[in-house]
């Protein structure tokens, strides 16, 4: 789940609540489920908590670019 | 005899004629400029002209201020609009809506021409277009180094969702070659640094300044890259090739930016609400199972477990009385069975026989005498009747058939 990127897990987070909510849902399943949805929010969480701002120049310009700077 | 009309009509009709014409209502025409006029309203009247001919012109003030170059008499443009009639003096006339300096117009009918090339041949269908991420992990941008372009990017960057991973392509974006840079860049993207999202940017400048944006080639590398790409090249109302072949077009860099990521407050208000959806979600469905099991729990038999017992015990003593009067009725009817068939064998019973006055003969050892044979003469023998037995000795055996 880790290496899944931040847009896959947000779509999975959206398709379980949904089902989550639908109701019809046993409850083991529910279980499972609300398990699953809480984990996807830590680890975003935690995604976003990690994440840094990051900037840097790339390509074959850039030697020129940082020369000049 | 034809019906004469007013003048008024007649130009209307004509007026309405024009506008039904589809190569009047949107037309490019060259010309040199001559009787040049700025009326001090804003509008611009002038005459187009050629060496064998003159057409009116007027450009309102809506459109002249959008122009970046004054016009004057002798200049060579092109300008583009409709053609329509003025009715008060039945002169048409052409209503200019933009106007090119001699090389812009060039460029401008090099710009249309393959515009319609690519769009035949299918580079901007919109079925072809990526869909942007709403995360990227990381941001590729292709724009010059320098200038304002970077700065408006990383601002909006940095005020939206500040733990961007930004990766920046330097690259000339004007200038002789400078698609094959941007071009460059895209490939770079895709191929030596995977990003998520692209962003080509430039910002404002003439037709000619903008023009690596409208080179086939970039709008080629454009639409063959796996990785979605925002164009963002001059002002609002500047429009390239490179839009057109973009999975999404941006107004200005600054609007590339807000595209390529969210605000990092309304994925923060997602996540919160996804938790609370979850965590009713979860105890609806607890709840609802709840009151199944409290239906369940509710029910005589679970809230008074000895009713079950007494139900039980009930039943048992019924079916105990079941079986008791049908073994009642079975031995009723056996014994009644019963003492017809004594009644029956009674009759046959030698008891029965000997009551009536016959008596069975058996020998000493008890074995009845059935024949002549099964005896001998001074033997004794003994006859029972109903009451007793009577011992004789045989005198004499003598066989019926005369054996």
């Amino acid at each position: 789940m880790e290496n899944k990127s931040f847009e896959v897990l947000m779509k999975e987070l959206e398709e379980l609540v949904a089902s989550l909510e639908n109701g019809e849902t046993r409850l083991e399943e529910a279980l499972t489920l609300y398990k699953k949805g809480i984990g996807i929010i830590e680890l975003l969480g935690k995604k976003l908590d990690d994440a840094k701002k990051q900037i840097e120049t790339v390509g074959e310009n850039s030697k020129k670019v940082k020369s000049n700077e | 005899m034809k019906t004469a009309v007013s003048v008024s009509h007649l130009n209307n009709y004509i007026k309405m004629l024009f506008g039904k014409d589809r190569h009047l209502s949107d037309i490019l025409v060259k010309g040199e400029i001559s009787n040049f006029k700025l009326h001090h309203s804003g509008h611009m009247y002038f005459t187009l002209k050629d060496n064998k001919a003159a057409v009116k012109c007027v450009m309102f003030a809506s459109y002249a201020g959008r122009l970046d170059f004054r016009p004057s008499d002798g200049m060579q443009i092109t300008a583009g609009g409709y053609v329509s009639v003025y009715e008060k003096s039945g002169q048409y006339q052409l209503y200019v809506a933009n106007m090119m300096d001699e090389g812009e117009g060039a460029l401008y009918i090099k710009f249309e021409k393959l515009k319609k090339q690519l769009l035949e041949e299918g580079l901007f269908d919109e079925s072809r277009k990526k869909p942007i991420p709403i995360l990227p992990d990381a941001i590729g941008v292709i724009t010059s180094a320098t200038g304002s372009v970077i700065k408006d990017i990383i601002n909006v960057l940095d005020r939206r969702y500040p733990k961007y991973n930004l990766l920046l392509y330097p690259s000339n974006v004007q200038g002789k070659g400078a698609e094959i840079e941007i071009a460059s860049g895209i490939r770079y993207f895709n191929e030596i640094r995977p990003v998520d999202v692209i962003i080509i940017a430039r910002g404002g400048g003439s037709i000619e300044d903008l023009w690596p944006f409208n080179e086939e080639y970039l709008a080629r590398t454009i639409y063959n890259s796996s990785v979605p790409v925002i164009s963002a090249v001059g002002h609002e109302t500047d429009f390239t090739i490179a839009d057109f072949a973009a999975d999404r077009r941006a107004p200005t860099p600054s609007a590339a930016a807000e595209i390529a990521v969210p605000e990092l407050s309304a994925i923060i208000s997602t996540l919160e609400s996804a938790k609370n959806r979850l965590k009713s979600g979860i105890s609806n469905v607890i709840s609802s199972k709840e009151t199944i099991l409290e239906g369940l729990v509710s029910r005589p038999v679970m809230t008074r477990p000895d009713e079950i017992f007494n139900m039980a015990s009930q039943s048992v003593d019924r079916s105990a009385d079941n079986l008791h009067k049908a073994f009642q009725g079975i031995v009723v009817k056996r014994s009644a069975d019963f003492r017809e068939i004594t009644a029956k064998l009674e009759l046959l019973s030698p008891l029965g026989t000997i009551a009536r006055g016959y008596s069975v003969i058996t020998d000493s050892e008890e074995h009845v005498i059935t024949s002549v044979t099964e005896i001998r003469v001074g033997h004794d023998i003994k006859a029972q009747v109903a009451d007793g037995t009577i011992t004789s000795k045989v005198m004499k055996t003598e066989g019926t058939h005369g054996k």
